[in-house]
């Protein structure tokens, strides 16, 4: 069998598209009238066909324990609703709800455990030009750029559960949650954000997202997506993820 | 967001394409389960057939460079396969004549056959020592380079590495001919 193979080297030019159109020529010549070098090159054929399938069923095997990993974690809408939007909006709600009544009764201060200097500066809006004109929406504003997100979050929150919706909220109560410790509950704000009809938070948002997927523990999920925006060629953030990217990385 | 692309160096990359069926999954399984009336099993099974499209797109050079986001190409295909998958669950067969259907064209022959060399090459390999197999591997199923295999398994360089993987290869080959089942050309 081996001896059979003799012509191997020529086989697989001829198959991974190596030869010159005159060699090509002689090679599929050759082919017609010689039944060895036909043999021998039918066995190369099925053998990288198998080898290929192998790597194939190696993907599937790979796409379905991801699925089964996420329906464990229960982390698939298909499974659950027809209508994922108002559920997944309806789920962060009482998360939010959840989280901000434990927080009170517990009277725990937490803070995000990445180096505040990695964070991006977000310098707030101006309170007198805030979007909704209310003055609960600019105390909000006030404590957060202020320095004072455990209070500007538990500010943002009601003002997020009557306008749920609203981009501007979602960020600064994303921002001001994930500032003071709590990047499980911002994660869905940002996640929905990502989605956003406005460029400017829909394309932050994706910053924030794997940093919050960072402080929850996913941390190589963080990097793999901080990675991918620094290499998005036209990305307004693609070098502040590139910057994260490393420091996070060294930080692992 | 922005008109980007994405370069093959990120397309080849592994965690970057398994993250992307992680992330873009929610929305798919939502949008092919109320928008096509799919069942959840349906959607799923289609959506690992999208990635695996993307998957053979990308590592048969049938997809050099995305100029959309991942999304959107998913989607698209995503598309396809339901319009087919729907159209063919509604279809009403008619079957030849059976002396119409020629056996060397029998799609279900075909596809038994490449399963049989599949599991039958997967078992031989295994029994190959590991620097064997890994020099296979990485050429046809990693598809890297014989520089990159060289560097990996430690031959002294690209030619050697090469030499070493046509002796294995033909090693392989001897031991799976007798059962290998050849379609015709």
């Amino acid at each position: 069998m081996q001896e059979e193979l003799k012509h191997l080297e020529h086989i697989e030019r001829y198959w991974e598209g190596r030869m010159t159109q005159e060699e090509r020529l002689d090679f599929e010549i050759a082919l017609l009238v010689d039944p060895v070098l036909q043999r021998e090159s039918d066995i190369y054929k099925g053998v990288v066909q198998a080898l290929k399938d192998i790597k194939t069923e190696n993907v599937r095997n790979r796409l379905k324990a991801i699925d089964t990993e996420l329906d464990r974690k229960g982390r698939s809408p298909g499974r659950t609703s027809s209508f994922p939007f108002q559920r997944v909006l309806l789920a962060a709600l009482v998360v939010l709800a959840i989280g901000s009544t434990l927080f009170l009764l517990q009277g725990r201060t937490s803070s995000t455990s990445i180096n505040p200097d990695f964070l991006p500066v977000e310098e707030g809006l101006p309170v007198l030009m805030s979007t909704s004109g209310e003055k609960s929406f600019d105390d909000a504003m006030s404590l957060f750029k202020a320095g004072e997100f455990r209070e500007s979050a538990d500010r943002f929150i009601p003002l997020l559960e009557s306008r749920p919706v609203n981009d501007t909220l979602l960020f600064y109560t994303g921002n001001a949650l994930l500032r003071s410790g709590r990047a499980a509950d911002a994660l869905p704000l940002f996640n929905r954000l990502t989605i956003s009809h406005s460029p400017a938070y829909a394309l932050k948002a994706g910053v924030y997202v794997a940093l919050c997927s960072w402080e929850t523990g996913a941390k190589q999920e963080a990097l793999n997506q901080l990675r991918e925006i620094s290499f998005l060629e036209n990305h307004p953030y693609k070098n502040e993820a590139k910057a994260l990217f490393n420091q996070l990385k060294s930080t692992r | 967001m922005p008109h980007s692309v994405i370069p093959r160096e990120l397309l080849l990359d592994e965690p970057w394409f398994y993250n992307q069926y992680r992330i873009i999954r929610p929305e798919f399984l939502s949008w092919s389960t109320f928008s096509y009336n799919l069942t959840n099993e349906d959607a799923q099974d289609l959506y690992q057939e999208v990635f695996l499209i993307f998957w053979k797109n990308i590592h048969e050079g049938r997809l050099t460079e995305l100029t959309c986001e991942p999304k959107t190409y998913v989607f698209s295909i995503g598309k396809h396969l339901i319009l087919n998958f729907i159209k063919k669950n509604n279809r009403t067969v008619t079957f030849s004549d059976p002396e119409l259907i020629k056996a060397i064209d029998n799609p279900w022959t075909m596809e038994h056959d490449r399963a049989h060399n599949r599991r039958f090459v997967k078992d031989i390999l295994q029994q190959l020592p590991e620097k064997d197999r890994r020099v296979l591997e990485l050429y046809y199923m990693e598809e890297k380079d014989m520089r990159t295999i060289a560097a990996e398994l430690g031959y002294k360089n690209a030619d050697v590495a090469k030499k070493k993987k046509y002796e294995v290869f033909r090693k392989l080959c001897s031991l799976v001919n007798p059962s290998l089942k050849i379609q015709p050309a």
